[in-house]
């Protein structure tokens, strides 16, 4: 059932991907075609262009990540909590696989997206030498002699593939506790999302002081990384945990 | 026993839905849930279908509380649309094959070819009445145990009112249910057996078609209007 | 066949009535094969559990009869198609004069107005 499931979440959303994917890498040949075809008096401005495309390369794949959750955040309001709900909740399945197949299907996109990135970024260089280049770097600072760089990259690396997760526990665990409310679930949903970041907040500050406090001056930034990602991993599990329970539950479609 | 609540009530904040409802449904039956607006028809419905949650009381359908294996033997039509835009209706059928065990894609082929309604349209470019015609035929052509209908007749042109109860007669066989809930009732009185009133969240009268006819000498419509005069 | 059905008495009596009808009047011959019960309820947008109590009734009175694999028909008595005749006609005589009494007319006075009426 899960893998069905799975294979809706897919066709439901795969078009606007597919454009996005698209719209991405039709940028980057745009901008490979305007600095191939610059005239060599207009140096300055031909610079300029790769330039503004450099920076558009980090903007591209930063805006794609933030679309990834905002697609993700209405898909699953859409089809969990607005008319197709009346559908998904009728289905003869575990609540706990409808939540699973819209995170699983989130992380393809991620994957996606990180694919759509790496094209982008070979066409922009007009080769692939980097990606051996990249993970030479990479593997290096995993098993080179700088201890400090390799478990900084380790550690950014989890939080980064992470990070998705952790958001969308997090959105998921807000429609639940806005679902508790009789009226105005939409609004308490977000109520609820500025609450529980705050509570985020607070707990996680309290908790790296006091763990600073007590392993005194021996905090690396890695170690940082580190408590940070591990503490929110497990604020997400019992974000998501709390959310299946609330809507197996407690489920009351408006 | 298809269907038993007992004191089941729900409350929205301090409103209240449904009030301490018994009741027993048996299979073989077509029912008619009636009531006006705000009775608590929807509000019973949705908590058989399993996307509401009872304030207090119990439900059983077949023996089994609400959940998974309920929603195996419920076949539930709401009163929206809720099939995906994106889908053809070729796609819906893939879904429901996919989802229900006891879904037919013959049954459904065959009545969306009465229709002439063609498979590979979109969802999102047909009438909103063709889109629930699709979804009752969905609905109907699983081989459920209860199936519940939520103002299935709500309007749609006689005709269409006509094939919505001749697909719900057709389809319907003595191992099932089927409720129906609606505020026109002249217009399916004839094919209900029985007949639940519901006021204010409580159930006023449950009795047959029959029954009421010959002790009161009058239709259920009638019947409804002196029970619901304001 | 075309039904009809007003709201206040069971449905089941009803269907009775028109079935009785139309063998009375020779729609339905003696020993036609009818619908089953599921395309009569369909045809007359009634429920089948209905339709198959009106069958049930009509064939404790003999009009109807089952053959167990191959449905159900009207009975080939002729002699019981022509009672259910006389007795239609009783029931048309009895309204008739009831309403006839009504407006004025005594039973006699009725059948003259009736002999007399083209």
């Amino acid at each position: 059932m899960l893998r069905k499931l799975i294979k809706y979440e897919i066709l439901a959303d795969y078009k606007k991907y597919g454009i996005m994917g698209i719209a991405v890498i039709a940028l980057a040949v745009l901008a490979l075609i305007s600095e191939k075809t610059a005239p060599p008096y207009v140096n300055g401005y031909s610079n300029f262009i790769s330039a503004v495309f450099a920076m558009s390369s980090v903007f591209t794949i930063f805006s794609a990540s933030i679309l990834l959750i905002v697609l993700s955040t209405i898909r699953f309001y859409k089809s969990f909590l607005k008319d197709e709900g009346y559908l998904m909740h009728t289905l003869p399945v575990h609540t706990w696989q409808l939540i699973a197949s819209k995170l699983i299907a989130a992380y393809i996109w991620f994957l996606f997206l990180l694919i759509i990135s790496a094209v982008y970024v070979t066409i922009l260089k007009g080769n692939i030498t980097w990606i051996t280049d990249f993970s030479e770097d990479f593997i290096d600072g995993f098993t080179g002699e700088n201890d400090y760089l390799s478990q900084f990259m380790m550690s950014s690396l989890i939080s980064v593939l992470l990070t998705p997760f952790s958001y969308l526990a997090h959105i998921y665990f807000s429609f639940a506790l806005g679902n508790l409310f009789s009226k105005n679930k939409l609004t308490m949903s977000v109520v609820m999302f500025l609450a529980i970041n705050f509570a985020e907040r607070v707990i996680t500050s309290v908790l790296l002081s006091a763990y600073l406090a007590s392993v005194k001056d021996d905090m690396t930034l890695t170690a940082m990384t580190y408590s940070n990602t591990l503490l929110s991993v497990i604020l997400s599990v019992i974000y998501l945990i709390a959310a299946e329970r609330i809507f197996a539950k407690k489920l009351n479609l408006e | 026993m298809l269907l038993e609540c007992n004191k089941l009530c729900k409350y929205y904040g301090d409103k209240t839905a449904l009030n301490n409802i018994d009741l027993q449904l048996e299979r073989g039956k077509i029912i008619g849930l009636l009531g006006p607006n705000g009775s608590g028809k929807t509000t019973l419905i949705k908590i058989l279908s399993g996307i509401l949650t009872p304030s207090g009381g119990e439900v059983k359908i077949s023996d089994k509380n609400i959940g998974i294996e309920t929603k195996k033997i419920v076949s539930y039509l709401p009163e929206r649309t809720y099939l995906s835009d994106w889908m053809t209706v070729q796609q819906t059928l893939n879904f429901f094959k996919d989802f229900y065990e006891d879904f037919s894609v013959e049954t459904a082929l065959d009545m969306l070819q009465k229709l002439d309604i063609q498979t590979s349209e979109k969802l999102r470019t047909m009438s909103k009445g063709t889109r629930e015609k699709v979804q009752l035929i969905l609905v109907m052509s699983r081989n459920a145990e209860l199936y519940l209908l939520d103002e299935p007749i709500g309007g749609v042109d006689p005709a269409a009112r006509d094939y919505i109860l001749k697909t719900i007669i057709s389809n319907f066989n003595e191992n099932a249910s089927v409720i129906i809930s609606t505020h026109l009732i002249s217009d399916v009185e004839n094919i209900l057996d029985d007949v639940i009133f519901l006021k204010y969240g409580d159930i006023v009268l449950h009795s047959a078609v029959d029954e009421i006819r010959e002790q009161h000498g009058k239709s259920v419509d009638a019947l409804f209007r002196e029970v619901f005069a304001c | 066949m075309p039904w009809n059905f007003n709201s206040n008495t069971p449905i089941y009596i009803q269907i009775m009535e028109q079935i009785k009808f139309s063998i009375a009047v020779g729609e339905y011959k003696a020993g036609d094969k009818l619908l089953s019960v599921r395309e009569l309820a369909a045809e007359a947008e009634v429920n089948p559990n209905t339709m198959q109590k009106a069958l049930s009734e009509l064939e404790r009175g003999g009009l109807l009869y089952t053959q167990r694999t191959s449905g159900r028909f009207i009975t080939s008595d002729e002699k019981l198609i022509e009672q259910l005749r006389i007795q239609l006609a009783k029931e048309q005589a009895e309204n008739f004069i009831n309403k006839m009494k009504l407006l004025g007319y005594s039973p006699d006075e009725a059948a003259e107005f009736l002999k007399n009426y083209k």
